[in-house]
């Protein structure tokens, strides 16, 4: 007994449950289920028939009543009585008798004056009040229940002693369809039961191998919360319970490199503070207010060690926290984190953000020789960021050693600055300058060419020498408008453009700049059409510069548009501004070059962009325009899908205007 | 005599390098960029290719290499540019056996270059 006791202990307060057990515990429940629900069956087939029985009782009362109240020679009133009763309660049979137990009513007439023929198996007693006794059916066998059932009841006629009763067969079982029905019912209910105990049982499956794989891991080496929480993750497939938990996990290492860039954030300040007469001392805070990136490096013989650093430092190699000085929330004594030796911290232990890890390895660099002959050489280098395209200088200044050495010995001072702004601008330079050869190459080739075609004497066709002349002219003309286009981007910079106001006729204005471009829209092919209400007025504004506006932007419009495209310039003037819209069904602009696009010598990244001619000087132009008028230009594009730029122009007073462009000058 | 295709997205170009090689007595094949280059240079047969670089759909440098891959590595190409990357352009034509001619450029030098890498062709 003590061992089943024992053994039945041991299996119940296992950890992993065994996998027979949850199938027999739902196979346990399944025939309990079942078993219930032929329980319920079997009770309400029962109480079917009770209340079968009570109803036809309750009827035959009634009939009883009538056919008392009928005469005894109305025989055929009674017949019909008890046809009519048999038909609605399917009575077999249904006769009435008399005393001496002979038929006086049937619904079979030739049985009348018969004798009783269910006497010989019933008894001949007379009937006191409503019997309903179990009749065996001729083919069911020893206790078998066929539902079949005959009444009696004497007929109240008013007479002191009965003197005739009615008797019936009729069968209390339940109609086949009623039966088949609660079978189907009982099934479905078990069936979903099951299905439901079966995704239970699944879920409830996964929450306890979750549960029981991070007790098993945690039982393992409980140490382990302590170290490296790696080996403690679970599969995430494990359930909710899983996951979790491993998001938990994320959260406490998230903690610790936290925890792990303040200590080495606090400890630099620290230093800084203590390298320049204690906290508040006004050089550490000159330090800290400096836009570059300051480190002091000393080589002491087992490596280079960062003796401080000022808060910009501190935050490019990504160990600043916001309780720095400088941030909101003041300063905060950090407690229980990991300090270094008084010598500062290794150089290599500072690479905690992705720019802190490259500049530390660009410091390190400079470093040169092994051990005691180790020196740090000057350098200035620039690195750049993968994520965000930032750049930076690093300036590495060596020290000598305070009891004389090489230079570099003594270690280093580092300043960082950030220089992306400037790389940028390089960049878009040289892009710039790259373009315009180009540009300026394209027609001074045609020049050289169809001059030395007119030079060389070998086309004598007066028709190609025409040509010739025609080609130089315009190739000469495109050359100069370029240049122009140069100059006025130069002038815009140095803020000295300025607007001739006047007053300009929008219909004139828009129709010329159509018609400017109609030309190259028939050469590709492309639907150019222009839309104009029937009013339109004029506006104060510089006429010149508002018609290379829309040049430049039809001019892109049908440039970035492949033949057989469309390009729709609108334009309305209402609520005292002008708007224009030209919408073309070309390449479409990148979201990510929607703003970029805008800026000088900047042209889309798209290749289908960047093989078409072009300076990058168009947009910014018309933009500066639109803005000095006091407007915008907007872009709405989908890549491939085609643009819409539209201008906005506020129409103001001549006065009001004269006095903005005055403003706008800035001379 | 011989059959050259021009290739070039600038329609003067195309029309003074024509008149040229017209008036040394060659045959030629225009095309309006690289693309359309390609699909004549699949249906004819030519002796020499002078090509731009940039140019939309397909640029010169695209066609060379097309051309070294799925056509012929003896097909003399001249490539014409305007770019500031000259000597970056002219390595990679180096590799793939096709000249550079760097614009602005003289029409009667650019014709005695291809006089001379037609012979040369011929000859081998």
């Amino acid at each position: 007994m003590s061992t089943v006791w024992s053994r039945f202990k041991q299996f119940w307060l296992a950890e992993e449950v065994p996998r027979w057990m949850g199938f027999s515990l739902v196979f346990l429940f399944t025939a309990g289920l079942a078993a219930a629900g032929w329980a319920a069956f079997l009770q309400a087939r029962d109480n079917g028939r009770r209340t079968l029985e009570a109803t036809t009782a309750h009827s035959l009362r009634l009939f009883g009543q009538v056919v008392a109240g009928s005469k005894d020679d109305d025989l055929h009133t009674l017949q019909v009585a008890l046809r009519e009763f048999a038909a609605n309660f399917h009575c077999s049979q249904l006769r009435v008798f008399n005393r001496e137990r002979q038929v006086v009513a049937s619904i079979q007439s030739d049985e009348i004056g018969e004798p009783n023929p269910f006497d010989s198996q019933l008894g001949t007693l007379f009937p006191r009040r409503l019997e309903v006794l179990p009749l065996p059916a001729p083919g069911d066998g020893p206790g078998e229940d066929g539902g079949l059932r005959l009444f009696r009841m004497p007929i109240d006629t008013g007479d002191s002693v009965p003197r005739r009763f009615v008797e019936g067969v009729f069968v209390a079982a339940l109609s086949r369809g009623e039966t088949s029905g609660n079978h189907a019912g009982t099934l479905a209910v078990v069936l979903t039961s099951v299905g439901v105990l079966l995704l239970l049982y699944r879920r409830m499956r996964q929450h306890f191998q979750g549960i029981s794989r991070i007790a098993g891991k945690l039982a393992a080496d409980p140490e382990t919360l302590a170290g490296e929480l790696e080996s403690l993750r679970v599969a995430d497939s494990l359930g909710s319970v899983a996951q979790t938990w491993n998001k938990l996990i994320d959260l406490i290492e998230e903690f610790r490199a936290e925890s792990k860039r303040t200590a080495a954030s606090d400890e630099l300040r620290r230093a800084l503070e203590s390298s320049c007469g204690g906290t508040g001392g006004e050089l550490a805070k000159a330090l800290n207010a400096l836009p570059d990136g300051l480190l002091y490096i000393t080589d002491p013989l087992n490596g280079p060690m960062v003796r401080f650093a000022n808060a910009m430092a501190r935050r490019l190699l990504g160990c600043d926290h916001p309780t720095d000085e400088g941030h909101p929330g003041g300063q905060q004594e950090s407690e229980g984190v990991v300090r270094w030796g008084p010598r500062g911290i290794a150089l290599d232990e500072v690479q905690t953000g992705p720019l802190g890890k490259q500049l530390v390895e660009t410091i390190t660099a400079t470093r040169c020789g092994e051990g005691n002959t180790a020196v740090f050489e000057p350098a200035v280098r620039v690195i750049e960021t993968e994520t965000d395209g930032s750049s930076y200088r690093v300036r590495v200044l060596p020290l000598t050693r305070s009891g004389g050495g090489a230079p570099g010995s003594g270690g280093c001072v580092v300043v960082v600055a950030d220089v992306s702004q400037q790389v940028r601008a390089d960049r878009a330079r040289e892009d710039f300058v790259s373009q315009v050869t180009h540009e300026l190459r394209t027609p001074l080739t045609n020049i050289r060419a169809y001059a030395e075609t007119l030079s060389s004497g070998m086309f004598d066709n007066p028709q190609v020498i025409t040509e010739c002349y025609n080609v130089i002219t315009k190739e000469t003309r495109r050359l100069s408008r370029l240049i122009e286009d140069i100059l006025s981007i130069s002038q815009m910079e140095a803020g000295s453009i300025e607007l001739v106001i006047d007053d300009v006729d929008v219909r004139t204005l828009v129709s010329d700049a159509v018609r400017d471009v109609r030309g190259l829209a028939d050469e590709k092919d492309i639907d150019l059409q222009m839309k104009l209400p029937s009013k339109l007025g004029t506006l104060q504004g510089d006429r010149d510069k508002l018609a290379v506006v829309l040049n430049n932007l039809l001019g892109n419009a049908l440039k970035y548009t492949p033949s057989g495209g469309s390009v729709h310039l609108g334009c309305t003037m209402d609520a005292g501004q002008f708007t224009v819209t030209v919408k073309d069904s070309g390449i479409g602009v990148a979201p990510s070059d929607q703003e970029r696009i805008f800026e000088k010598f900047q042209r889309a990244s798209d290749p289908e962009v960047q093989n078409q001619t072009g300076t990058g000087i168009g947009l910014t132009t018309a933009r500066e325009i639109v803005r000095r008028h006091g407007g915008d230009i907007e872009l709405m594009s989908v890549k491939g899908e085609g643009s819409t730029f539209v201008i906005k122009i506020p129409v103001l007073s001549s006065g009001a205007r004269t006095r903005s462009a005055g403003l706008g000058v800035g001379v | 005599m011989a059959r050259i295709l021009v290739v070039d997205d600038d329609a003067h170009m195309l029309r003074v390098l024509s008149m040229w090689l017209a008036r040394n007595g060659h045959q030629v094949l225009e095309a309006s960029d690289g693309q359309n280059a390609r699909e004549i240079l699949g249906d004819t047969d030519v002796d020499l290719v002078v090509s731009d670089v940039n140019m939309p759909r397909l640029s010169g440098l695209e066609l060379v290499e097309w051309v070294r891959a799925e056509l012929s590595d003896a097909l003399p190409m001249v490539v014409l540019s305007s770019r500031c990357d000259q000597s970056s352009i002219a390595e990679n034509l180096k590799q793939h056996g096709a000249c550079l001619h760097p614009k602005p450029f003289s029409p009667s030098r650019l014709v005695v270059e291809i006089e001379r890498l037609l012979s040369v062709h011929s000859a081998g």
